[in-house]
């Protein structure tokens, strides 16, 4: 007995009309700046290999991937990320070109979330790609580029945040403590658990590296954590990292980003794949960050070629849905219905061939009577019905 | 200003925090003759207080439905994934402890152990640190009862004043960790509307600091 054949799997949805419009909305408007600033778009394939995701820098958690065997028996996963498989792409089919590189992408990604706990497992993901290049003007550039995406999804207000991995690593690598202690501080630290951070660091020799990383998580906000940042320790990696974070700051003031921008110094997540500057987007209303992205000097070295590479991710589902919550979106209603009288079939399509040229969208009637397409008009909100017979009758149908 | 809400756990957790609420000088009254409502209004203030289950104020928080949440570790340890957990009240102390019947140890020998808990995550999550198969059995009510009926091992369970234990004939084996209140805060609402949920967060914690 069929069980399953009337639902859809758990963290997957149909999407409907002006759900369809509101992504196709986002969608093109980001596509439209990342093609006029130079990016190229690829798609990868939607399933590969387990082994290019479990690379020393870009290693996904294995349970959070969707796995199938191929024909040989090897292991395969449902693509759960974009960036991974373009540093694959890129160390193999384009390492001949002129760098740097600037690619963009616009796909699904899957990944296995806890059950029960109301998040969709596919996600739409635009992204850019800036590889080839390090240095701060690459980073200023994709910092603006995400700038304008989001501005240009139409949704209003939104904050980029900034920060540094450096910052972190600077200071623990100065602690003496093993990758377990180390890894766990991070886990407090990305967390913005003081309590917790607190009691690991107590049990460590004091320095000044140790304080710093007592207020590092809590310094974060706008321009003012500069200052104290700037006074927590003389460790000169991280005053060098937090030197540069303040220029790219300044960069990025003067562009205008100034009211929207905000600084957390204590922004450690994914620490093994992130090398450099990291930011993440919000907009009001959406309780996860709808931009993430930073700079991966590393993860091209998984797949042999030593390129620095930054970019970021945006999530299409989380502005498609504040789209339609504004009302930015719209299921089309045709602007006409066109009905043929017996034996004006053809001369009825040739006709609406004529007026979508025209830039009308027009609905073919298949009904046997005029009667019941105006009905069906009336229904679906169609404004005109038009007669096909020797002559064009035009009927305004009534709501 | 918009309404900054914030989750409290029902039951013990939230008679301590509106004892708390009222030390801060908030008016709690409608939080104390609240009724069947479980979103209250904090009169004078731009607060709005929900009241939920504590697995629930870990799910409205990671959400961002509500901005603040006050929950047990207990939950944030076995439900809690992406958020930022930012003070320990001290209050709603206790401690997970691995528990056994009396005078019996629970690594005798070489069979595989089968542990009873209503923490399902947490004890499994305890043996893997330990590189230890053990079978983790999820029991709804009063786990005590497992061992005694000889369907596991031990248990591993929240353990306050060690009174039920010792009625039943268990005793503790080793303490897991130690529990208490946390206050919990959406990701984006931190970043955004870092001025306000510090200054709520510092003023709990002042008052809290004042009853230690």
């Amino acid at each position: 007995m069929k069980r399953f054949d009337k639902i859809t799997p758990e963290g997957t949805k149909d999407t409907l009309f002006c759900e369809c419009d509101a992504k196709n909305k986002v969608r093109g408007a980001m596509q439209r700046i990342l093609l006029s600033r130079g990016f190229r778009q690829v798609m990868t394939p939607g399933f590969e290999f387990y082994d290019v995701f479990q690379g020393a820098s870009g290693c996904f958690p294995q349970q959070s991937m969707y796995k199938l065997t191929d024909q040989k028996g090897r292991l395969m996963v449902v693509r759960p990320d974009s960036t991974i498989p373009i540093a694959r792409l890129t160390a193999t089919k384009l390492q001949g070109e002129r760098m740097p590189l600037r690619l963009f992408y616009d796909q699904d990604v899957y990944r296995m979330s806890p059950a029960m706990s109301g998040r969709s497992d596919q996600i739409s993901q635009c992204g850019a790609e800036l590889i080839g290049a390090g240095g701060k003007r690459a980073d200023l550039e994709m910092l603006l580029l995400a700038d304008r995406c989001m501005a240009a999804c139409g949704t209003g207000a939104f904050t980029l945040e900034l920060g540094h991995i450096g910052l972190f690593q600077s200071l623990a690598v100065s602690l003496n403590v093993s990758e377990e202690q180390r890894e766990q501080l991070r886990g407090y630290m990305e967390s913005k658990n003081y309590g917790g951070l607190e009691v690991l660091l107590n049990c460590l020799p004091p320095s000044r590296e140790r304080d710093a990383l007592r207020r590092l998580p809590r310094l974060f906000g706008g321009e003012e954590v500069f200052q104290e940042a700037s006074r927590l320790c003389e460790n000169p990696e991280y005053l060098k990292n937090l030197t540069s974070l303040k220029d790219l700051y300044a960069s990025l003031s003067e562009a205008g980003l100034k009211g929207r921008l905000i600084m957390d110094f204590g922004m450690v997540h994914q620490a093994e794949y992130y090398t450099g500057i990291l930011f993440r987007g919000y907009l009001k209303g959406a309780g996860e960050p709808v931009l993430s992205g930073g700079r991966y000097d590393s993860l091209l070295k998984d797949f042999n070629c030593d390129l620095p590479a930054v970019g970021f991710g945006i999530s299409i589902d989380i502005l498609a849905a504040q789209l339609l919550a504004e009302g930015g979106a719209q299921t089309a209603v045709p602007d006409l219905l066109i009905h043929p009288l017996p034996g004006f079939e053809l001369r009825a399509l040739a006709l609406a061939e004529q007026e979508t040229g025209r830039g009308l969208c027009c609905e073919n009637s298949l009904f046997d009577s005029l009667k019941e397409a105006i009905r069906f008009a009336g229904a679906k909100n169609i404004p005109e019905v038009w007669a096909i017979g020797e002559k064009i009758q035009k009927v305004r149908v009534e709501k | 200003m918009d309404t900054l809400r914030i989750a409290l756990t029902k039951g013990r957790l939230e008679k301590d925090t509106v004892a708390l609420f009222e030390a801060m000088g908030y008016d709690c009254s409608s939080l104390r003759q609240k009724g069947r409502k479980l979103i209250l209004p904090v009169p004078g203030t731009n607060l709005e207080v929900v009241l939920a289950k504590a697995a629930d104020v870990i799910t409205y928080v990671e959400h961002g439905v509500c901005d603040l949440g006050i929950v047990g570790k207990d939950t944030i340890l076995e439900h809690g994934s992406t958020l930022y957990e930012l003070t320990d009240l001290g209050f709603g102390r206790c401690r997970f402890a691995l528990a056994v019947k009396k005078g019996t140890s629970f690594y005798e020998g070489y069979r595989a152990k089968q542990v009873a808990t209503k923490y399902p995550n947490i004890a499994r999550s305890y043996f893997e640190g330990k590189s230890m198969d053990v079978s983790v059995i999820k029991i709804e009510g009063s786990v005590e009862l497992a061992p005694l009926l000889g369907l596991a091992d031990g248990i591993v369970d929240l353990v306050e004043t060690g009174s039920t234990l010792k009625e039943n004939g268990l005793e503790i084996s080793e303490t897991i960790c130690e529990i208490s209140a946390r206050v919990v805060a959406n990701m984006a609402s931190l970043k955004l509307r870092k001025t306000e949920i510090e200054a709520l967060v510092e003023k709990m914690e002042q008052e809290v600091r004042k009853t230690i």
